[in-house]
């Protein structure tokens, strides 16, 4: 588990959902960091994680008086962020014109050498779809469960399962493929 | 699967390399300023109104049968033969007769013998009222419809077929939602499209065509991947399917074809 901060207290929680803003100023302070560290590695851009985090907070604020075990505010609230981060992604599409382009990439080095291995993952890694990322990151780095993974997205466990299958693969073979191949086409 | 270990090991040390640890200080400031703006929801309304923030996937289907069917359905390419161990000869599968009648397309055939067999079983429509036709022996999932090599999820993936809505905005038209969900294609995955077929495809069988989005686009290792969308009143409706074989345009249009639409549950988001 990688995760920053703490869990909230109860009665910390218990105070904000009753509208006590300096309990949830607390409540906050408590999962700030690692919603963005969370937000950071799936979208790979500060402002969006920046923006993703925000929002996730206020929907928090907003619907903390449904949440109606304590238990599993944490769950909860990583499923607010990851709808926050699509929300994110999605405005940040719109914002961009997609355009398709080859790009011929510096040839890659040895894949034993720990940068281009880096630089390799990073490739891969922003190919995936948003949903591949998410299962990535909390399955691979928060080390979450396939069921809490699926719960956390809101999917079936065979759904994040073959996700996780596709994500892992698709990872594999992009390593692979930025070794043998200068040519990669790319999203902008 | 040594290898496939190696590389989580690789991407979950990347990970935590990659980390940052503490959000700018701004993140927090940002958010009070928000949150003051911000109404808190109250409970005291009548009926339900647990705000479990579901992603824009609604369920297709509640059924959640798993139905194996070792793995001697289709007559696959031969590539794709070779890898299936089914002791059974390939071969499309006696229909079961179905209990409800279906809107039921021809099942296309691909010029290249992969042939598909009849949609003989049904989803039960989910909430946003789609329900999908696919073959004896496909694993339903909530949002979905899959079938995997001898029906073993560990195994590789052939063909997985998924179907998510949400309700436009209340400003959203409907080219702004395809629009909008044409940037997320193309955002999300960076693929290689071989030359787009017809960008209309048939979605059910009353007539309603949607727009293709990918077709055939190859992504990752295991990836195929088609989508199509379609707006429907004040929803938007997104098709995908994923297969690890390429030409599968034909299975594309196929499962397409075999979607009904029902009305979607008043209480659907």
């Amino acid at each position: 588990m990688n995760e920053g901060n703490r869990t909230p207290l109860p009665e910390h929680l218990a105070r904000a959902r009753a509208g006590d803003r300096d309990a949830f100023d607390i409540v906050a302070a408590s999962v700030v960091d690692r919603l963005y560290t969370i937000a950071r590695l799936i979208l790979r851009d500060a402002d969006l994680a920046e923006d993703a985090v925000q929002e996730a907070l206020v929907r928090c604020w907003r619907d903390l008086s449904t949440l109606r075990d304590d238990a599993h505010f944490d769950a909860w609230i990583r499923r607010l962020l990851m709808n926050a981060i699509t929300d994110e992604f999605r405005r940040a599409g719109r914002r961009r014109t997609a355009i398709s382009m080859l790009r011929r990439e510096p040839p890659a080095g040895d894949p034993a050498d720990d940068i281009a291995t880096r630089e390799q993952l990073a490739r891969g890694f922003r190919r995936l779809t948003l949903e591949h990322r998410k299962v990535l990151v909390l399955r691979l780095y928060l080390g979450l469960s396939l069921e809490e993974t699926a719960s956390t997205l809101g999917i079936p466990a065979g759904t994040a399962k073959s996700r996780l299958h596709y994500a892992i693969e698709a990872m594999r073979v992009a390593l692979e493929a930025d070794a043998r191949s200068p040519i990669e086409e790319v999203s902008a | 699967m040594n290898a496939g270990r190696d590389v989580e090991r690789l991407i979950a040390d990347w990970f935590v390399e990659e980390a940052v640890l503490r959000a700018p200080d701004r993140v927090l400031t940002d958010a009070g300023r928000a949150i003051d703006r911000t109404k808190q929801r109250r409970l005291h309304a009548a009926g339900r109104t647990i705000q479990m923030p579901v992603s824009p996937r609604l369920a297709t289907a509640a059924v959640l049968g798993v139905l194996v069917v070792g793995g001697a359905l289709l007559a696959m390419r031969p590539s794709l033969v070779s890898v299936a161990t089914s002791p059974s000869p390939l071969v499309s599968p006696t229909a079961p007769s179905s209990p409800t009648p279906q809107p039921t397309a021809s099942p296309p055939v691909a010029s290249d013998a992969f042939v598909i067999p009849a949609m003989t079983e049904r989803t039960t429509p989910g909430p946003d009222g789609i329900s999908i036709g696919y073959p004896t022996g496909w694993v339903v999932e909530e949002d979905g419809v899959r079938w995997w090599l001898n029906g073993e999820p560990d195994s590789q993936l052939l063909i997985g077929f998924y179907v998510d809505s949400s309700k436009l905005e209340v400003s959203e038209t409907a080219d702004e939602w395809v629009a909008d969900s044409a940037a997320e294609e193309s955002e999300g995955i960076s693929m290689t499209c071989p030359a787009p077929g017809p960008t209309e495809i048939m979605i059910g069988s009353e007539g309603r065509r949607g727009i293709v989005l990918s077709s055939d686009c190859r992504y990752g290792g295991m990836g195929h991947h088609f989508r199509a969308v379609l707006v429907e009143g004040d929803r938007g409706y997104s098709f995908h399917m994923d297969t690890t074989r390429g030409n599968g345009r034909a299975w594309f249009e196929a499962l397409l074809a075999n979607v009904t639409f029902e009305e979607a549950a008043s209480e659907d988001p």
